[in-house]
């Protein structure tokens, strides 16, 4: 098996895998602890989908490089459904489920109607499951996802301090003088590109596995805000390189494996929780 | 000296809830705002403290940027909250963090020493979703003092604690009030309110 | 004397023997992968003909084939399907002696990846293929 792995190691696009999967599982895994603790969970899912619509349309308009224009949409649509903070959670929820079915509707009846490629249900299979569209990345792919899974962890480890202190409460945060809203606005942005490049990981559909399995996993068992997040982030990229590996070795689809390698995780810190007797 | 005044305040989110307010407070003061469910005692609180802007009106705390602190309502997030005591408490000093990421020794230490004051220092490593209503306001009051030792808004600081605690905890804001903190308190308990404060506001209709 | 002849046959001989037994080893081979990897390994040397122009590609697939009316002529290629049953990708090949297979056998091909102009268009294929 180790002669096995080390073949498929030699080709460049394998070796391209491993190092964005992995660097996309951690930042996903950083946001998540924040995404979880405010409730907003199905974020990942809505935003997906906002994803597939934006690219859906980016077909239809013909354009060359459909990142810059999925991005854009995704991140409008996030500072929207995020920026009011811990109101959105009362008043949002109903505003993510419209706007995530509407968008994955009229993005695949817009690939029907207006087919821009010869297999329609191998591209919606592809960008909604991610079996091998982590597989398939080209050159500018690649440099733009190390680009910005650097910045994200950078600002999320300049920002950690105040991330906490208005995740924990926000009411007194902005009686500090802290931006809060900046801040929800700013979180916004960075859920928006981690998701849009989760989708090329794990598909539009399994995104959520990837975002909120680690941050649940490591609350089952740590006690502390830093504990969380760096446990997080270590069990994140631990699923993600087992998921690709053995996805690569069994020729199983690559998202369904990291996810089912996420839940296994999960499992696991559940037990352990309780075994710990953490409340 | 005055700590807080204000001029024909009107406070309210779209329509006044409290008209033409003239309150001045000053330092050494123990205010308790008093008043039955919606008469909008923590809106006035929240306007005083610059979280809601008023509707008409002005209002004036003469203090520094590090001077106030504010002990809010719990809510539900946090009760389920991985934070360590410490980490909730060091948060009280982010007003202070300008550019920098990570806060200072000297903020370290004086997190400690809030700490030690309302008696949690033990509790530092603890979970916070693990202590009781009584820690946990404890933890939030050490918090508030390292935003600010001038002046602090506390917003019903005995909800849910057993008469035990919430007596415990009048006295520990009465200690504050005696080495000249400015504390305004919104609070429900009237018989308690009368007995610590200086000056007692009543909102509600005439 | 005589036996100085013979030593030298018998070492030409066994140069010619050597070097009709080795074989060629392929730079990429896929046919030893699984669906998944197969599929996206055909998938990056498509998208990237530039890097494995010359290179010596190994594929497992199935046979299938057009005839072109503009050209008169047969095109083979060989065609993967990705793990999950809802993606092809296929490579053109020219064999270099010998009967084309039918439409629908399982084959595996070792040719030269090529880029190569008919008419306007550039197009890829394995070139001086064999079956194997």
């Amino acid at each position: 098996m180790a002669e096995k792995l080390s073949m498929y190691l030699a080709f460049p696009f394998v070796q391209n895998t491993l190092i964005v999967g992995v660097l996309i599982a951690l930042c996903s895994s950083l946001l998540g602890v924040v995404l979880v603790l405010r409730r907003f969970s199905f974020i990942g899912d809505g935003l997906s989908h906002v994803a597939f619509g934006a690219m859906a349309a980016a077909a239809v308009i013909g354009f060359s490089d459909d990142m810059p224009f999925i991005l854009a949409v995704t991140i409008i649509c996030a500072v929207i459904l995020l920026k009011s903070g811990r109101n959105s959670a009362v008043k949002g929820d109903a505003a993510v489920a419209m706007l995530s079915v509407s968008s994955l509707a009229v993005g695949y009846l817009l690939m029907n109607v207006f087919p821009s490629s010869s297999n329609i249900s191998g591209d919606v299979c592809t960008t909604l499951f991610g079996s091998t569209s982590i597989l398939t990345l080209s050159e500018n792919d690649v440099r733009l996802c190390v680009i910005l899974s650097a910045v994200t962890v950078i600002l999320f480890v300049y920002f950690y301090n105040r991330i906490f202190a208005v995740t924990f409460d926000e009411e007194f945060s902005t009686a500090c003088g802290t931006n809060a809203k900046l801040c929800n606005v700013f979180t916004a942005v960075i859920t928006a590109v981690v998701i849009v490049l989760s989708m090329k990981l794990a598909g539009a559909l399994l995104i959520s596995a990837l975002v909120v399995f680690p941050a649940l996993s490591a609350m089952r068992v740590f006690r502390s805000f830093m504990a969380v997040t760096i446990s997080s982030a270590i069990i994140s990229v631990s699923c993600a390189l087992a998921g690709m590996l053995v996805s690569i070795l069994a020729g199983t689809p690559v998202g369904s494996t990291i996810a089912a390698a996420d839940m296994i995780m999960f499992a696991v810190f559940f037990v352990m929780g309780k075994i710990l007797g953490r409340r | 000296m005055i700590a807080i005044e204000t001029h024909n305040l009107s406070a309210g989110y779209t329509t006044p809830i409290i008209s033409g307010l003239n309150l001045s407070v000053n330092a050494g003061d123990y205010l308790c705002i008093t008043g039955p469910n919606g008469s909008g005692k923590s809106t006035l609180m929240k306007t005083l403290l610059g979280l809601i802007p008023p509707l008409s009106g002005s209002v004036k705390i003469h203090a520094g940027a590090g001077d106030v602190g504010y002990v809010p309502q719990q809510n539900d997030l946090q009760k389920d909250f991985p934070a360590s005591v410490s980490e909730v408490v060091m948060s009280g000093f982010q007003g202070r963090l300008g550019l920098r990421p990570f806060y200072s020794q000297h903020e370290k230490e004086s997190a400690e020493s809030a700490m030690m004051r309302m008696n949690i220092a033990e509790l530092s490593r603890k979970s916070y979703r693990e202590l009781s209503g009584g820690q946990r306001q404890r933890v939030l009051i050490s918090r508030a003092l390292c935003a600010g030792r001038k002046i602090m808004f506390l917003d019903e600081p005995v909800a849910g604690l057993d008469s035990q605690s919430a007596k415990e905890m009048y006295r520990v804001i009465h200690e504050l009030n005696t080495e000249g903190m400015t504390v305004i308190m919104i609070s429900h308990d009237t018989e308690s309110s009368m007995k610590y404060a200086t000056r007692v506001l009543t909102l509600g209709r005439a | 004397m005589m036996k100085k002849f013979m030593c030298a046959v018998i070492i030409v001989m066994m140069f010619a023997v050597t070097s009709a037994c080795a074989k060629i080893k392929p730079d990429v081979d896929l046919s030893k992968m699984n669906g998944v990897m197969a599929y996206s390994g055909l998938f990056n040397v498509m998208c990237n003909p530039p890097a494995y122009e010359g290179k010596i590609i190994k594929v497992k697939g199935f046979c299938d084939s057009t005839h072109d009316d503009d050209t008169g002529k047969d095109y083979y290629a060989v065609v993967l399907i990705d793990g999950s049953m809802c993606c092809m990708i296929g490579v053109d090949f020219v064999l270099k002696s010998g009967k084309y297979p039918k439409v629908g056998d399982m084959i595996t091909v070792m040719g030269k990846f090529e880029q190569y102009k008919d008419g306007e268009d550039t197009f890829c294929r394995l070139s001086d293929a064999e079956l194997m």
